[in-house]
């Protein structure tokens, strides 16, 4: 199969850890997919599961904690989790790229920054016309940083331009896919806006595909074109990203929308979510999110629900959304 | 950075001064009439008054104290042994390079057996090789030194007579010393490489290297070890501390003319004068090898050396980027 | 994926917080093998010291002249010694010599090391300063020689000894004790309790003390362990207790004379010394495990 194949397909995703002899569900049957140039917006709290996913598709869970149990990552129609480990080094940093959430911890300390990119352009390029160093003080000017910077350590940066340093790092390669975590979710507004336009730039320029995972809905509406809504593991809703804002239907994303304050409403009072997210060594049978949905059925508690299409481009996942509350 | 060396410099006069007040108000203390002990059995109560009164010993203890520490600090002069009338200093001069080429060597073989056996373990977590480390580490740290020498001494010396068990005749006499000394520190470093590595490894530029597809190997020696290493010195610094002291009980069951050994036997025949020269004098070589170790420190942490080299480094950046 | 992992335990620890923060310590210390295989043989060491009257039918101070530097045999486990006395005998009553001293000496050490160690951390500023710099000069020179000097100067008998061991463990135990106070007191949930109306003197018995405890608890069961250490160093050099207690670093002492011929009288006293050392670390270890778990995995 070639042609109308995914540029990256996702299908029914299985992760767990082994915590003390106890078992952590983190991933349970995630399925989803993304063409060249589209960013994926993954929304979920805290601990639903969004970084173990991106984790698993560059196979960088740690081990032996972390383990794949189910399910296939195609990336351009081949499975990344049955490739050697060989097999993906070359893949990592180089087709597939990172960008952490935190970045005061994210680069290494005692190497210098223009170093720490020029490592992973040299991994990836056997034969180099110039120095590595000296594409890694392109990449940095890229991002905004002057160049002569580049033999400076991690420490005499400030956080907005250490996360601009690992995007450049993350880039440097000309990935065809981005994950980023969180990429701004540790820093000020005002640099959160300024390293996402960055962001969305560069990516246009390269066509690079893109996977965001966030908790902010604002910043899924500026720049995603798809969104994937994890909760518990699962995908609740997922399809694109016009038609989710405008018809949220599970019972989980209309809370979340509920949640975000209105400027441009009178007053309302913010809904909010009751009870908590279910204890991961420890998951509800049938639907993960029926003990705190507001509409909840009998049957809610004993079968799960698979995603169902409800739209052109809109798949949800509980049984009782299409047919309205 | 010299300046950073000439401060820690001045700051270790004002210590050394103390030991050496310590040293000399708790050897001041103890009973005995060092007069009376130099004359022995010969001394007449004359003999005796006269000589404390050449010794000075009738001051008061103010007296006493700035009449020695002027004696050791602007004359160099250690004062001699009561019962052999040689020079303290000369002896120690004499003796120091035994103690250090003891110390020294039993330090680099710490190091060299304890690092890769602690970060062998760390890589390896929580499986065998883990396991074993740990335990053969325990075990070191659990016997007292001067009985792992004696038991190497057995075997080696007495029932294989392949290593002397005595004295320094040639290199092959320093092998059981250097062991001995040695081997209770694998442990502790082991240990402490070990957690330093852990903590390492789970950093975030550690999953951040992985994700730029280095090998493993890549990953541990050139992202994880640079890091761990700055926590590893500290501890090779900690060890210094256990060889300077553990010398002199090793020295004592060799026989090996060093400077430990020189204060114990002093501390058995009550030669005030070479057991406080001993520790006011190992006292400053030890400072001035952790010193040592503090600036090794400055080189592997380029953020300890922007500290030390203070204004010309670009620290923080406004936070306006 | 620390991160993740990290949050999912806070929540269920969340729900556990009706027990108690021991309880959960003493558990996790039950499932550690090599701390519960250290506490046994401890507890088994510190049994076989107490009840050694009862153990053996050798007085540990007898001559026996007829049988001199017997080998080990059914009749003496460990052998005689060079004036016939059972060295089994002597091991177990030295035990109480031994371990009491170490545990005695650490106990003073660690009431006077917390207490200048809170009082500094808490209050910090001149007195902080002058008291460090004291303490610098303690730690200027190496630990057992340190020991070695103190015990020169206070003389034999019991408590000299017990005096010179526990002042050369003040200085480390002390600084624990700051660093400790200087964190936890620099820590938002003690300007929360003041917030709340939370008296000094109750900020300090009920949250510093208790948070900055869990260092000092390891390096006080580590401490004991050096301390048994130290103990037989001085006593092997002449200094430590004196014949004819049967201390353990006394008989190596002893022993040490006959090295040639009788490598035995050598052999068990280190052994018994490695054994309560080394139990005492494997415990001490277990401790730091348990007491801060984050550590482990």
């Amino acid at each position: 199969m070639s042609g109308n194949e995914k540029f990256l397909k996702v299908d029914n995703l299985v992760v767990e850890y082994t915590s003390g002899g106890e078992i952590v569900h983190a991933v349970n049957g995630v399925s989803f997919s993304l063409e060249r140039g589209e960013t994926l917006g993954l929304v979920g709290e805290t601990g639903a599961g969004k970084t173990t996913i991106a984790k698993s598709i560059l196979r960088i869970l740690p081990d032996p904690q972390g383990k794949v149990r189910n399910g296939s990552i195609r990336l351009d129609g081949v499975d990344l989790l049955e490739l050697s480990e060989r097999e993906m080094q070359g893949i990592r940093g180089n087709r597939v790229s990172m960008v952490f959430q935190d970045p005061m911890t994210s680069l290494n300390p005692v190497m210098k920054v223009g170093e720490q990119i020029a490592e992973v352009i040299r991994k990836h390029n056997k034969k180099m016309e110039r120095p590595a160093i000296q594409k890694a003080i392109e990449m940095l000017e890229l991002v905004g940083i002057p160049g002569s910077r580049a033999m400076e350590y991690p420490h005499q940066f400030s956080g907005g331009m250490k996360q601009r340093v690992v995007i450049a790092m993350a880039l440097a390669c000309k990935p065809d896919l981005i994950l980023a975590d969180e990429p701004t979710s540790a820093l000020d507004v005002t640099i959160q806006a300024q390293v996402l336009e960055m962001i969305t730039e560069l990516k246009i320029k390269q066509n690079t595909s893109m996977i965001l995972i966030t908790h902010d809905l604002g910043v899924v509406g500026n720049v995603c074109d798809k969104v994937a809504v994890i909760y518990a593991g699962e995908v609740l809703e997922y399809g694109d990203k016009l038609e989710i804002f405008l018809n949220p239907s599970h019972p989980y994303t209309v809370g979340l929308f509920g949640a975000i304050p209105d400027l441009s409403v009178k007053s309302r009072r913010l809904t909010n979510i009751e009870g908590l997210p279910p204890d991961p060594f420890n998951l509800p049978v049938g639907c993960c999110f029926s003990p705190r949905c507001k509409n909840v059925r009998e049957d809610c508690f004993k079968r799960k629900f698979p995603l169902q299409q409800i739209g052109e481009k809109h798949y949800c996942s509980c049984g009782y959304a299409p047919l309205g509350f | 950075m010299g300046k950073y060396i000439i401060r820690r410099l001045l700051w270790m006069i004002p210590v050394i001064l103390g030991v050496a007040v310590f040293i000399f108000t708790i050897m001041y203390w103890v009973p005995g009439d060092p007069a009376q002990l130099i004359l022995g059995a010969e001394g007449t109560p004359e003999t005796i008054a006269e000589l404390r009164e050449k010794m000075g010993l009738n001051e008061p203890y103010g007296v006493q104290l700035v009449r020695y520490l002027k004696q050791v600090f602007i004359e160099f002069n250690f004062g001699e042994s009561y019962f052999t009338r040689r020079s303290v200093g000369g002896e120690l001069i004499a003796r120091i390079p035994r103690t250090v080429a003891l110390g020294i060597s039993s330090m680099l073989l710490t190091i060299l057996v304890g690092t890769p056996l602690g970060i062998m373990a760390a890589v390896y977590q929580n499986r065998i090789p883990d396991r074993i480390c740990m335990i053969i580490a325990l075990i070191g740290v659990s016997m007292p030194a001067f009985w792992m020498a004696l038991m190497l001494v057995i075997v080696f010396s007495v029932r294989l007579g392949i290593l002397p068990a005595q004295g320094i005749d040639g290199v092959s006499s320093y092998i059981l010393p250097i062991l001995s000394l040695s081997f209770a520190g694998w442990g502790s470093q082991a240990r402490m490489s070990r957690s330093a590595m852990l903590e390492v490894i789970r950093s975030d530029y550690v999953t951040t290297a992985s994700a730029k597809g280095l090998t493993q190997r890549e990953v541990i020696f050139k992202h994880a070890l640079p890091n761990a290493m700055i926590p590893i010195i500290t501890s090779a610094g900690g060890q210094l501390a256990h060889v300077f002291g553990g010398s002199a009980v090793i020295e004592n069951v060799f026989s090996i003319p060093g400077v430990g050994n020189y204060m114990i036997q002093a501390i058995n025949t009550r030669d005030y004068p070479i057991v406080e020269g001993s520790v006011i004098f190992l006292a400053i070589v030890f400072a001035i090898c952790m010193l040592l170790v503090d600036i090794g420190y400055a080189f592997a942490d380029p953020r300890i050396k922007a500290q030390y080299v203070g204004r010309n480094s670009k620290r923080k950046v406004a936070a306006n980027d | 994926m620390i991160s993740i992992r990290t949050r999912f335990r806070t929540k269920k620890e969340g729900r556990e917080k009706s027990e108690s923060t021991l309880h959960a310590t003493f558990m996790r210390l039950c499932r550690n093998p090599t701390a519960v295989f250290g506490g046994i043989v401890f507890i088994i060491l510190a049994l076989l010291v107490i009840l050694a009257p009862w153990l053996t039918p050798y007085d540990y101070a007898a001559y026996d002249t007829k049988n001199l530097f017997q080998p080990p045999s059914p009749a003496h486990w460990c052998g005689t010694d060079q004036f016939g006395r059972d060295i089994l005998t002597r091991l177990l009553y030295g035990g109480r010599y031994s371990m009491s001293m170490g545990f005695i000496a650490v106990g003073f050490a660690a009431i006077g090391g917390v207490s200048l160690g809170s009082i500094c951390g808490y209050i910090g500023g001149r007195l902080d300063d002058i008291v460090m710099r004291f303490l610098d000069i303690f730690q200027a020179i190496p630990g057992i020689l340190l020991t070695i000097c103190m015990a020169a100067a206070l003389g034999n008998g019991f408590d000299k000894v017990i005096i010179a061991l526990s002042l050369t463990r003040i200085p480390s135990i002390a600084r624990l004790m700051r660093g400790s106070v200087m964190k936890i007191r620099g820590m938002e949930y003690l300007e929360a309790a003041e917030a709340i109306g939370c008296s000094k003197a109750r900020r300090i018995i009920k949250y510093v003390i208790p948070n900055s405890m869990a260092p000092v608890i390891v390096e006080v069961t580590m401490g004991i362990a050096s301390t048994v250490l130290q103990l037989a160093t001085l006593s092997y050099i002449g200094l430590g207790v004196q014949p004819p207690t049967p201390e353990w670093g006394a008989m190596l002492s002893d022993a040490k004379r006959y090295i040639l011929i009788k490598p035995y009288m050598i052999m068990f006293p280190g052994i018994f010394i490695a054994l309560t050392v080394l139990s005492l670390n494997f415990l001490g270890d277990g401790l730091r495990d348990a007491l801060d778990p984050k550590l482990k995995d």
